[in-house]
């Protein structure tokens, strides 16, 4: 039986420990026949939760060891965008240069 | 002679566009990363959408199920070890979260570099310097250096050769992440149906509790009869039985993370089916819509 089958089987025991016929049944009994049920109802429910929780742990460390990799693709793509931008940028920029030694040449040739 | 010779080499541009228009016969359009770029973005949000929805039908199945404690008898100990899981599940959905936040990123990255104006504005600017540096011979030396036919090809040339460099950029990322990303759309395929699972579960287990809290109990009390509180009881009844059908839905969702993996695969091939994007990208905002009808289904008011 894997993680996820006992899961679902434990998660079927319980909603049927908390189905209406049970709960009112239970209702009709002393105090410590109910405190009784309600702690072990309880932990049922409490170690449904630690495989679920334990399985979405063992996910996100799964997921975690791949982080490195995912974040170092994150900064190749921000490198090759943020390259062409500063490209785009120093061309810019020597256009204006360009166009302002351009203006002085025209100046210096009035003068 | 000398006018001639200091006319742009039409050989080159031409034997340069050749080889950028026919390295960009292979493998996917830009367009198609942009696409699949846009199908993971979708993905990661839906699936953010999904971990507060887990994460909050956890805490609220945890306290209807306190409630329902509570009318036998009262275990501290079991209130203790409830809040304790809910502590727990919460960082764990937190961790979850900010991969998720990792993988949005990556996506919209992939996605801004496929749509990028860059190769437009590349090539205005080198047109821009270009005519600068024609207007800087023509008064130097009283003839302009490249001429107005060779400028007008500048532009459109740089757009091939910077678009061509971007294809080339996103098909290397795809190629040496090519494990990574087969590891990371399995290991989401898994986790999206444990999440599925989990939510389907906690909602069954909040409408069987809320349908006894809020529907059964009411009306067997004679409280749902008040004037006041029959619109509520109504509205909280059709809640009740509507919730379990909606979480049904996230079953047909476990599925999309699949074809999220064969459309890369088919990107990887070369062949993306821009149909098939589209649908995946439609199925993933449904799937948004399905995780913000849970949040609002369970939220009956007593």
């Amino acid at each position: 039986m894997t993680r996820e089958e006992l899961i679902a089987q434990l998660q079927r025991e319980e909603q049927l420990l908390r189905s209406e016929p049970v709960q009112e049944f239970i209702r009709g009994q002393d105090l410590s026949t109910r405190e009784a049920f309600v702690s072990l109802r309880g932990h049922l429910t409490g170690l449904i939760d630690e495989l679920r929780i334990a399985q979405l742990k063992d996910i996100a460390a799964d997921l975690e060891r791949l982080s490195p990799d995912i974040q170092r693709g994150i900064d190749e793509l921000q490198g090759t965008i943020n390259r062409m931008n500063d490209a785009i940028a120093i061309v810019n920029t020597l256009s204006r240069v360009i166009g302002l030694v351009t203006r002085v040449v025209g100046f210096a040739a009035t003068v | 002679m000398g006018r001639r010779a200091l006319r742009a080499p039409r050989p080159l541009p031409i034997i340069l566009t050749a080889a950028v228009i026919l390295t960009a016969g292979c493998g996917p359009s830009t367009k198609q990363y942009a696409q699949y770029g846009e199908a993971g973005t979708v993905y990661a949000a839906a699936m953010d959408r999904l971990l507060i929805v887990s994460r909050d039908l956890f805490i609220d199945a945890h306290s209807e199920k306190l409630l329902q404690d509570r009318q036998l008898a009262f275990d501290q100990a079991i209130y203790d070890q409830f809040t304790r899981n809910d502590a727990a599940y919460i960082e764990v959905a937190e961790e979850l979260r900010d991969h998720t936040r990792q993988l949005a990123r990556y996506f919209g990255l992939l996605q801004q570099l496929a749509t990028s104006d860059a190769p437009e504005r590349f090539g205005q600017s080198l047109r821009a310097t270009a005519e600068n540096v024609d207007a800087l011979g023509d008064k130097l030396r009283g003839r302009p250096l490249f001429g107005k036919a060779a400028i007008g090809e500048i532009g459109p040339l740089t757009t091939i050769i910077v678009s061509g460099s971007i294809r080339e950029s996103l098909g290397r990322e795809l190629r040496d992440r090519n494990q990574i990303i087969r590891a990371e759309l399995e290991t989401q395929q898994i986790l999206l149906r444990a999440l599925a699972a989990g939510i389907k579960n906690d909602l069954e287990n909040i409408t069987t509790l809320q349908k006894a809290r809020l529907v059964t109990e009411p009306l067997k009390t004679g409280e749902a009869l008040q004037p006041p509180n029959q619109d509520r009881w109504v509205s909280n009844r059709r809640k009740v039985l509507t919730a379990s059908t909606t979480a049904n839905e996230l079953a047909i969702a476990a599925d999309n993370v699949k074809t999220l993996q064969e459309l890369y695969e088919g990107l990887m091939r070369g062949k993306v089916d821009a149909a098939a994007v589209n649908n995946l990208v439609t199925d993933l905002e449904s799937l948004l819509s399905v995780a913000e009808s849970l949040r609002s289904l369970t939220g009956a008011q007593q």
